[in-house]
């Protein structure tokens, strides 16, 4: 998994009950607005992420056009909650965040 | 469900080559319409021994004059496009609304209506032209993702 799709990921996972759109993933996770398409397409075409577009009158009382919202599925937010993780694995970070297991204290022997 | 990975790349066959060879064609046709009247008449024009600043103002009129059809078909189109679609199209730039078309089905027409969303969202003109230039330097990722994602979803249909 490239580092583009965690960042996405995490940016959904951050409000996993929330819909996010387009220029909101690109903020929380910090990629360009161009990186961002071909991510979103192939995490619904794996059927990670649902999207949906706003309904177009309120976009248009406020003077825009209708946005995009993405959205984990029940199944991609599980999925995503343990790629990432297998992701930190990889990278050895968690080893490195982990403090290490405290080493047994030597038996005392017999004076 | 499936897993992301380059795998599902190569599972989609013979049907991916004949589609991103379409594409490239594609591009390279519209590339050749652009161009090669341009360079024709140059050519033209250098063998009748016209002289260069003549050639160019004749070329920068005509260039100004297609723009100008463009911009007031792009207008009429635009005019006659469904109320909920006219704010959308209207503020992708011709070259992404160009892009769009390259993209299977109606994935091109969903891609430039969420990045006129968008780029009417940018702060500024600055963010704006950042934006553009970010889409742009996106394009052949996009494209193969899109026919990548399209083909697969395709052959796990037929696989069904």
């Amino acid at each position: 998994m490239t580092v583009g799709v965690q960042a996405v990921l995490g940016a959904l996972l951050q409000q996993p009950d929330t819909e996010l759109y387009g220029l909101e993933i690109v903020k929380a996770s910090g990629l360009e607005p161009g990186t961002i398409y071909p991510i979103l397409q192939r995490l619904r075409g794996a059927g990670w992420v649902t999207d949906r577009w706003e309904d177009p009158e309120p976009a248009h009382a406020e003077g825009r056009p209708p946005r995009r919202y993405y959205q984990l599925t029940v199944e991609g937010h599980t999925r995503a909650i343990h790629a990432l993780q297998r992701g930190r694995d990889r990278s050895g970070l968690s080893r490195l965040l982990t403090p290490p297991p405290a080493a047994p204290a030597p038996k005392a022997g017999p004076a | 469900m499936r897993t992301l990975g380059r795998r599902n790349l190569r599972d989609v066959g013979p049907g991916f080559r004949i589609a991103c060879l379409w594409t490239v064609t594609r591009v390279i046709f519209a590339f050749a319409v652009v161009e090669l009247p341009f360079v024709f008449v140059g050519g033209l024009s250098t063998l009748a021994g016209v002289p260069g600043s003549v050639t160019g103002s004749v070329l920068g009129v005509t260039g100004s004059v297609l723009g100008v059809t463009s911009a007031v078909r792009g207008r009429r189109r635009r005019s006659q496009a469904p109320t909920g679609l006219r704010t959308v199209i209207s503020p992708a730039p011709k070259t992404l609304r160009f892009v769009g078309g390259l993209l299977p089905g109606d994935e091109g027409t969903a891609w430039v209506a969420e990045v006129g969303s968008c780029l009417a969202e940018a702060r500024d003109q600055s963010e704006r032209r950042r934006y553009v230039r970010s889409y742009l330097r996106n394009v052949p990722q996009l494209v193969w993702t899109s026919w990548a994602v399209r083909l697969s979803a395709s052959r796990r249909r037929e696989l069904l």
